[in-house]
């Protein structure tokens, strides 16, 4: 199973603040032991494929996991990482392109469902000012709203399965 | 965020030092002394009287810490087991002379809840699409100019809420922020549960987080 | 996040200090996280907190008073001639 983490600008972890090791020619980035990295927390954060829209940053990576790997809610967790691979077709036009989907499914929605325009007007306020993951959230939030906790889940579904053809990532 | 404090066992540069001071190195004991002595008397002021009394505590602190320097085993840090030390000199000091340790026994309002860490009015109301969000994002403190923050005005006001806060509060923060202890370090030092330490810790952080903000909102045009 | 499992920002800044500290129960540090995500107020105000924990930080800059520094090296040249013997 392949694994992913999103990093702030700069490869800056988000929560942290940590600057992770990138991949020099070719080669992965060093180690990263969670100790030394987030002190505070249990362990390196990554995510599969399906938690990708929960977690989206300025840049996504592949990394590669090391040791026992658990799953806490929607993210990851493992001992130590190294990060494979920069995802170059993730940036802010594909960021912005998934904005755009999440608009129109939310429009969608809130022109058969009454009481909802002003999360329409919410998710195009956001997809302007570039918050992909807003934008991600609010359409999830409109589809439960609508549709209960299962459309809630089947619109997660559908913008992980989007990130995955339009960055063409492997399972 | 790093841990100002190293819990875990004593490290190379620790073993150095200790050798050091075992063959009677001046020198690395005065820098030791150097490094720990400020906060040494921070803590130990949280014990003590008077000033006076809190030197006189460190001072004989740091005999202890020679006294014992040839047992140490290093299962600690250095500057855990130097403060362990400070701790139990300054508590013994206190119980010979009749006071009171801090806090050593909450008193009952420390722990209740107390008002939220942000004012209410700074949330969304009840009815309102996204309730009990933000209304509007705080700013950041860093959208001042260069150095704007750690100005010795900001230090002064943080100082001085720090002076103001309630005892217990005044206690947990002085040893977690100012003087770096863990979190385990402070609970095991004052004998009190990881929760309510975390409470005091937080209440005192919003009181300097609050100052902080006032001061950063006021001053800017 | 779903409606079942959400955080509201009022309720985020009553836990900051126990996320900073490790403190919080792994799915609700998770669920904390999955928030600030979408949440620039949040984030913001952790930002604060943080900034805020380290000037105070700065607090103990003090530097050691020099009367005592020549105490303390009396006591160890006493201390160190008394181990000599």
């Amino acid at each position: 199973m392949k694994t992913y983490k999103f990093l702030c600008g700069g490869g800056i972890a988000p929560f942290t603040g940590a600057r992770w090791p990138e991949p020099q020619s070719g080669k992965p980035g060093q180690w990263v032991e969670a100790a030394a990295v987030e002190p505070c927390r249990q362990g390196v954060h990554a995510c599969a494929l399906e938690d990708l829209p929960y977690w989206l940053q300025d840049e996504l990576w592949e990394i590669e996991l090391d040791g026992d790997v658990q799953r806490v809610g929607h993210k990851l967790v493992a001992r130590r990482g190294r990060l494979i691979r920069h995802v170059d077709a993730w940036d802010g036009g594909t960021a912005r392109e998934f904005s755009d989907d999440c608009v129109a499914r939310t429009a969608e929605i809130a022109a058969r469902t009454r009481g909802l325009e002003g999360h329409a007007a919410d998710a195009v306020a956001n997809a302007t000012a570039g918050r992909a993951a807003v934008t991600g959230f609010i359409a999830s939030r409109v589809a439960e709203l609508d549709g209960g906790v299962d459309a809630y889940e089947a619109e997660r579904s559908r913008q992980a399965a989007w990130l995955a053809e339009r960055l063409r990532l492997g399972a | 965020m790093e841990t100002r404090v190293d819990a875990y066992a004593a490290s190379e540069a620790d073993s150095r030092v200790v050798a050091a001071l075992r063959s009677g190195d001046e020198k690395a004991f005065m820098q030791l002394v150097t490094e720990y002595g400020p906060s040494m008397l921070r803590v130990a002021q949280l014990y003590a009287k008077t000033r006076a009394v809190a030197e006189e505590v460190v001072q004989d602190a740091w005999l202890g810490v020679l006294g014992g320097i040839e047992r140490f085993e290093g299962r600690s840090s250095l500057k855990t087991w130097i403060f362990r030390i400070l701790t139990n000199t300054a508590k013994t000091r206190a119980e010979r002379e009749g006071r009171s340790l801090p806090f050593s026994s909450l008193a009952p309002d420390d722990l209740e809840t107390g008002e939220p860490s942000v004012d209410p009015d700074r949330f969304l109301g009840e009815g309102e699409r996204w309730q009990s969000h933000w209304v509007s994002s705080p700013r950041r403190f860093d959208d001042l100019p260069e150095g704007r923050l750690l100005s010795r005005e900001a230090i002064g006001i943080v100082q001085s809420v720090v002076e103001k806060l309630p005892e217990a509060q005044r206690v947990v923060l002085t040893m977690r922020d100012i003087v770096g202890f863990a979190s385990e370090e402070v609970c095991d030092a004052l004998g009190i549960s990881e929760v309510n330490q975390r409470v005091l810790l937080h209440r005192a952080r919003t009181r300097v987080r609050q100052a902080l903000e006032e001061y950063v909102e006021g001053t800017d045009g | 996040m779903r409606l079942a499992d959400d955080i509201t920002c009022a309720e985020l800044v009553e836990l900051v200090t126990d996320y900073l500290d490790g403190g919080l129960a792994p799915e609700l540090a998770e669920r904390f996280e999955e928030h600030l995500v979408i949440c620039d107020g949040c984030s913001t105000h952790i930002e604060q907190m943080e900034e805020t924990i380290r000037v105070t930080g700065s607090l103990c800059e003090d530097d050691l008073d020099p009367e005592v520094a020549d105490r303390l090296l009396a006591a160890f040249r006493g201390w160190n001639q008394a181990g000599a013997q």
